[in-house]
């Protein structure tokens, strides 16, 4: 009973990705693209980086870069808090 | 000389932990420090330089908890607080400039003052403006999280193993 | 139009899927979890390439046709965070060991 569920969960999500594989748009040609060419372009003089992907994570993005540290940083309390909360032997 | 179960690896591993460290901990500065040049980033330089720590435990076994005196954990905590608070502050300075950490320290500061145009260029660290700044922040934070985690990890996994070594531990987080 | 990327995507994703639902051990059921979130990676990272171009970087770059740079930011931020996720999960499965004596989720004592 509970190998057929599994294998009729299984076969449902392949079909599922088999599905979203059929659709996908051709590998290498995006549609729209502004966004990215604005970057490429304006960030060597907006930023001062060479490296197109550092500049938009530490600074067109930089608040968001923020909040994943503060994830980090909560990763970490989590896992004191687990620390602390354990049981004594 | 005794060799419990809580010594770790050989002598030569130990020596030899201890000798690679240093070109990790310099490999993984390089990272951060160079990420608007190459590759990489605070993320990727942090967590270069984390790998000591998941080193030396892995070598020195439960007596690095003692060997290294690390009763107190709050150092490291106090390390990763400085980091996300520079982070912090770098924000909220820039902030108040006109536009978005448009290149706040290229027209006022002494360092990175270069400008660079469009196309492709041998590089310079003296570039990038607030971003090196954003870099080191970050690799200080990664750093002290990731070894936190590991040492944390370890400390609750090694239940019941080393009685002394898990209750200098639990004194020093407390 | 099949693309050799994608169908590595699916199939690294049903290999996690398959794991995860026939696993008894929730260390290998985090693992699965955590290949998953590669899958996840790398269907961001050849989202945004471009065909015949380089990575985005100007240090001695020998064209400047280049990749889009931000699905590739957005997977630094995802990396960091399967970290952090796949960290916690690990402490609270050595809680649960600690506390009921095994790793398997389909005891009664674990299942509820």
């Amino acid at each position: 009973m509970e190998g057929a569920v599994r294998s009729a969960v299984l076969a449902i999500f392949m079909a599922f990705m088999v599905l979203a594989v059929l659709s996908m748009r051709p590998f290498g040609a995006p549609r729209d693209s502004r966004m990215d060419d604005y970057f490429i372009t304006d960030s060597q003089y907006e930023t001062g980086s060479n490296n197109v992907v550092t500049s938009v994570v530490f600074d067109y993005r930089a608040l968001d870069t923020l909040g994943e540290t503060t994830v980090l940083f909560t990763a970490v309390c989590g896992i004191y808090v687990v620390f602390l909360g354990r049981k004594r032997r | 000389m005794r060799r419990g179960k809580d010594e770790g690896l050989s002598e030569i591993v130990r020596t030899l932990a201890c000798i690679v460290s240093v070109p990790i901990a310099v490999f993984g500065f390089y990272i951060a420090l160079h990420g608007h040049l190459t590759p990489g980033g605070g993320f990727a330089g942090g967590a270069v330089v984390a790998t000591i720590t998941s080193l030396l435990m892995v070598s020195f076994g439960q007596g690095i908890i003692r060997r290294l005196h690390i009763t107190r954990f709050s150092l490291l905590r106090t390390i990763k607080n400085i980091g996300i608070t520079i982070f912090g502050l770098l924000m909220v300075i820039a902030s108040f400039s006109a536009t978005f950490l448009h290149r706040h320290l290229t027209d006022t500061g002494w360092f990175f003052k270069v400008e660079i145009p469009f196309g492709a260029n041998p590089g310079e660290l003296g570039t990038g403006g607030i971003i090196p700044l954003i870099n080191l922040a970050v690799g200080f934070e990664v750093v002290v999280g990731l070894s936190l985690a590991v040492v944390m990890l370890y400390v609750i996994s090694a239940e019941g193993s080393d009685v002394s070594a898990r209750k200098a531990v639990e004194e020093g987080f407390e | 139009m099949m693309s050799m990327h994608y169908l590595a995507v699916a199939a690294i994703l049903m290999i996690g899927m398959s794991a995860l639902v026939s696993r008894r051990n929730l260390i290998k059921i985090i693992m699965s979890l955590h290949v998953m979130g590669s899958a996840v990676n790398l269907f961001l990272v050849s989202l945004g390439y471009r065909e015949g171009s380089i990575a985005p970087i100007f240090t001695n770059a020998p064209s400047l046709q280049m990749v889009m740079p931000a699905p590739q930011a957005l997977t630094l931020t995802s990396i960091v965070i399967n970290i952090a996720v796949v960290a916690l999960m690990l402490s609270f499965a050595i809680l649960i060991y600690q506390h009921y004596g095994s790793l398997d989720p389909r005891r009664r004592r674990l299942s509820g």
